[in-house]
C-alpha cells in the first residue's frame, strides 16, 4: 500500500517513518511503541546500550521480523505489504550479516546480483568495483565461512550497496572494520547521502557517529529517549551519551589484581 | 595426571557429540525406513544399512577438527603430556573405534577388509585436511548466468548434491540399474520399489529445503526481491531435477508422484529452524520423527496408487502442491524467530 502522508507529517515524504512500533521477545517488551521519521538523504544513527532494541529495529525495518504493533513505511512503501518492490529499494546489513556460508566472496555477487535485475555487465562492473573499494581482492575466492569477521562484514556491506538502494539499513556497519575500510565505508555513505539515498545505522562508535550523522536517535527502555542532530549537543556526543545513560558501577573482582 | 584424565574425559565427550552430529539423522526418512525394516531383519535391511553406511563412513572420515587441535596446543602441558593426548585422541576417534570393533567381530577373514577401510579413512582424512582451507580458485566459481534466478537455482542444485541423502539415492539407483540390466524380465513391482526407494532417500530434503543455507542464509534469501513462493518453487524444481533422472529407469510415475507428495507436505516444515545446524556431506536431519513417518507413508501411498491411477494421482499432486507452495511462501515472507 503506498504511503499517504498525513497532515502531521512534513511535506517531503520521509525515507523511513515508524508509528507506534512495538516488539518483544518471550513476553518481554523490547520496543514500547516508538515513533520516528528519517528524511531522505540523511545519515541517521540509532544509539543505545546493548539489548536496547537497536538490532530489532533494523530487523523490523528490513522485514526480517514482523512487528507486534505499529506501522513502518520505507521509501513510500509499507513494510508489511512491501514484498519484492520494497526489497529492491533497501540494502541491509543485519546483525548476523546473513551470508551464505558455503559460497565464496565472488559467488555471493555472481548469484545474488542478477536477482536484483542487474545485467551481466552491471554485475561484473559493480562486483569488481566493490571488491576493489573494500579491499576484498585477496579473499575473492575464499569460502566466506573461512573469512575473518572483518571480511564477512565488508562482504555484507558490499551486498547492501550492490543494487544502489534508496535506503540503507545497517546494523553496526563499522564494527570489525580496520581503520582504512571504515574510512572508505564512511566516504561511501557520505556520497550516497549526497546523491539522495538515506543511511540508517546503529553504532556504538560515538566519535564516528558525531562526524558522520546528520540525525541521532537515542533508544533506551524501549523508547526514543532523545532525538536531534549532533550539532545540537553541547560538548561531545560521547559526554552527552553518558549523561543520558545511567552508568553502572563495575563489580569488584579482586582476583584480577593478582595475575599468575 | 589427574588433569590429563579430566582432559581425556572431555575429549571423549567431544567425540561423542561429534558422533551425535551424524546421529542428527533423527527424522531422516531413510533411517526411519531402515529402523522399520531392521525389525523384520533380512537382506533388505542389510542393503539399506550399506547404502547409509558407505557414504556416512567416508563423510565421517573427512571430519578432522583443526580447531580442537589448535585449542589443545594452547594448553599449558608438557611435551610428554601433549604426545600422550595426541595418541588418546587418535584412539578415541569414533571412525577408528568403529572399524576396530568391526575388525574384532569379523575375525581373521574380515581383517583385510577392515584394514583397507582404515587406510581409506586415513587417506580421506589427509586429503580433506589438505583441501579444507584451500580456496576453490577462479575456475571453480559459480559464474554470472543469464536470467535473474539461474545462479540461485544452480546454488540450490549444488546444495542438494552435497548431502549424503543424494549419494544414498544414487547407490540405490545404481543397484536398481544393475538389477534391470541383469534380469531378463524385471518385475514391475520391483521397479516401482526401486523408484520409491530413490524418492524415499531424497525425501528428507523435501522437508528441510533450506537446511544447508541455515537461518542466516535464509535471512539473506528473504532480503532478496523475490516472493516466498518463488524461492520455494526454485527449491522444488532443483529437487525434481535430481529425482526425475534417478527414477526414470524404474518407474517415473511412482517416483514422481512420491516426490511431489513429499514436496507438498514438506513446504511448511521446511521453514522451521533446525535444532542442530546442518552441514554439507552429512545426512539431512528431519524435522520430527512423527512428520517423517507421515511423509514416508504418504510417499508410498501416492507412489503405489500412481501405478494404477496415474492421471488422478498426478493431477491431485499438481493441485495440492501449488496450494502448499503459496501458503508456505506467505509464511516465509512473515517468518518470526523460532519459526
Amino acid at each position: 500500500m503506498p504511503f499517504q502522508p498525513s497532515s502531521e507529517t512534513s511535506p517531503v515524504l520521509p525515507a523511513i517513518r515508524c508509528r507506534g512500533l512495538a516488539h518483544g521477545f518471550a513476553g518481554r517488551p523490547v520496543l514500547a511503541g516508538i515513533d520516528f521519521e528519517v528524511a531522505p538523504g540523511s545519515l541517521s544513527a540509532l544509539l543505545g546500550p546493548n539489548g536496547s532494541g537497536k538490532s530489532t529495529v533494523i530487523k523490523l525495518l528490513a522485514g526480517l521480523l514482523t512487528p507486534l504493533g505499529g506501522t513502518i513505511h520505507i521509501a513510500g512503501l509499507e513494510v508489511a505489504q512491501g514484498g519484492a518492490p520494497l526489497k529492491q529499494r533497501i540494502g541491509v546489513v543485519p546483525e548476523r550479516l546473513a551470508l551464505l556460508e558455503h559460497l565464496t566472496v565472488e559467488e555471493h555477487f555472481n548469484i545474488l546480483a542478477p536477482v536484483y535485475g542487474l545485467t551481466r555487465t552491471e554485475v561484473l562492473v559493480r562486483r569488481d568495483g566493490l571488491i576493489d573499494a573494500l579491499a576484498l581482492e585477496e579473499v575473492r575466492y575464499l569460502p566466506i565461512r573461512h573469512g575473518s569477521y572483518g571480511t564477512r562484514k565488508k562482504l555484507a556491506l558490499a551486498l547492501a550497496l550492490l543494487h544502489a538502494p534508496q535506503v540503507l539499513l545497517l546494523d553496526e556497519p563499522f564494527e570489525g572494520l580496520d581503520p582504512v575500510a571504515a574510512h572508505v565505508v564512511r566516504q561511501l555513505f557520505l556520497r550516497l547521502a549526497v546523491s539522495g539515498a538515506t543511511v540508517f545505522f546503529t553504532s556504538h562508535a560515538l566519535s564516528l557517529v558525531e562526524r558522520v550523522a546528520t540525525q541521532v536517535l537515542l533508544l533506551q527502555g524501549g523508547r526514543i529517549h532523545w532525538e536531534g542532530s549532533p550539532g545540537e549537543v553541547a560538548g561531545s556526543l560521547e559526554s552527552f551519551y553518558f549523561e543520558q545513560i545511567e552508568l553502572p558501577e563495575p563489580p569488584e573482582l579482586p582476583w584480577l589484581a593478582s595475575p599468575r | 595426571m589427574a588433569r590429563l584424565a579430566a582432559l581425556t574425559a572431555g575429549l571423549l565427550k567431544d567425540h561423542a557429540r561429534a558422533l551425535r552430529a551424524h546421529g542428527g539423522m533423527a527424522g531422516n526418512n531413510l533411517v526411519l525406513a531402515i529402523l522399520l525394516l531392521g525389525l523384520t531383519g533380512g537382506l533388505a535391511a542389510a542393503f539399506l544399512v550399506t547404502v547409509v553406511g558407505l557414504p556416512l563412513l567416508l563423510a565421517m572420515a573427512s571430519e578432522a577438527s583443526p580447531e580442537r587441535a589448535e585449542r589443545l596446543t594452547l594448553l599449558p602441558l608438557s611435551n610428554r603430556e601433549h604426545a600422550l593426548l595426541r595418541w588418546v585422541t587418535r584412539l578415541a576417534d569414533p571412525v577408528v573405534a568403529l572399524l576396530v570393533v568391526l575388525g574384532l567381530l569379523a575375525g581373521q577373514r574380515g581383517f583385510a577388509v577392515v584394514g583397507s577401510m582404515l587406510l581409506a579413512v586415513l587417506a580421506t582424512r589427509v586429503a580433506s585436511n589438505r583441501w579444507r582451507h584451500r580456496s576453490p580458485g577462479p575456475r571453480f566459481q559459480l559464474r554470472v548466468r543469464p536470467g535473474h534466478c539461474t545462479g540461485l537455482f544452480m546454488m540450490f542444485l549444488g546444495g542438494m548434491l552435497r548431502t549424503l541423502d543424494f549419494y544414498a539415492a544414487l547407490l540405490v539407483a545404481l543397484a536398481g540399474l544393475l538389477y534391470r540390466i541383469e534380469t531378463p524380465a524385471p518385475q514391475p513391482a520391483a521397479l516401482m520399489g526401486a523408484s520409491l526407494l530413490v524418492a524415499l532417500c531424497l525425501s528428507t530434503g523435501a522437508q528441510r529445503l533450506f537446511a544447508l543455507e541455515g537461518p542466516e542464509g535464509l535471512a539473506r534469501l528473504r532480503l532478496l526481491p523475490l516472493r516466498g513462493w518463488q524461492l520455494l518453487l526454485l527449491k522444488d524444481v532443483a529437487f525434481l531435477l535430481i529425482l526425475i533422472p534417478l527414477v526414470t529407469p524404474f518407474s517415473l510415475r511412482s517416483g514422481l508422484a512420491g516426490g511431489l507428495v513429499a514436496l507438498g507436505l514438506g513446504h511448511l516444515p521446511s521453514l522451521r529452524p533446525s535444532a542442530c545446524p546442518q552441514r554439507p556431506w552429512q545426512f539431512l536431519t528431519g524435522t520430527t520423527m512423527a512428520f517423517s513417518a507421515v511423509q514416508v507413508v504418504a510417499l508410498f501411498v501416492a507412489g503405489i496408487a500412481a501405478q494404477t491411477w496415474v492421471l488422478w494421482v498426478l493431477s491431485l499432486c499438481l493441485i495440492l502442491n501449488p496450494v502448499t507452495l503459496v501458503w508456505a511462501g506467505r509464511r516465509l515472507e512473515r517468518l518470526r524467530p523460532g519459526g
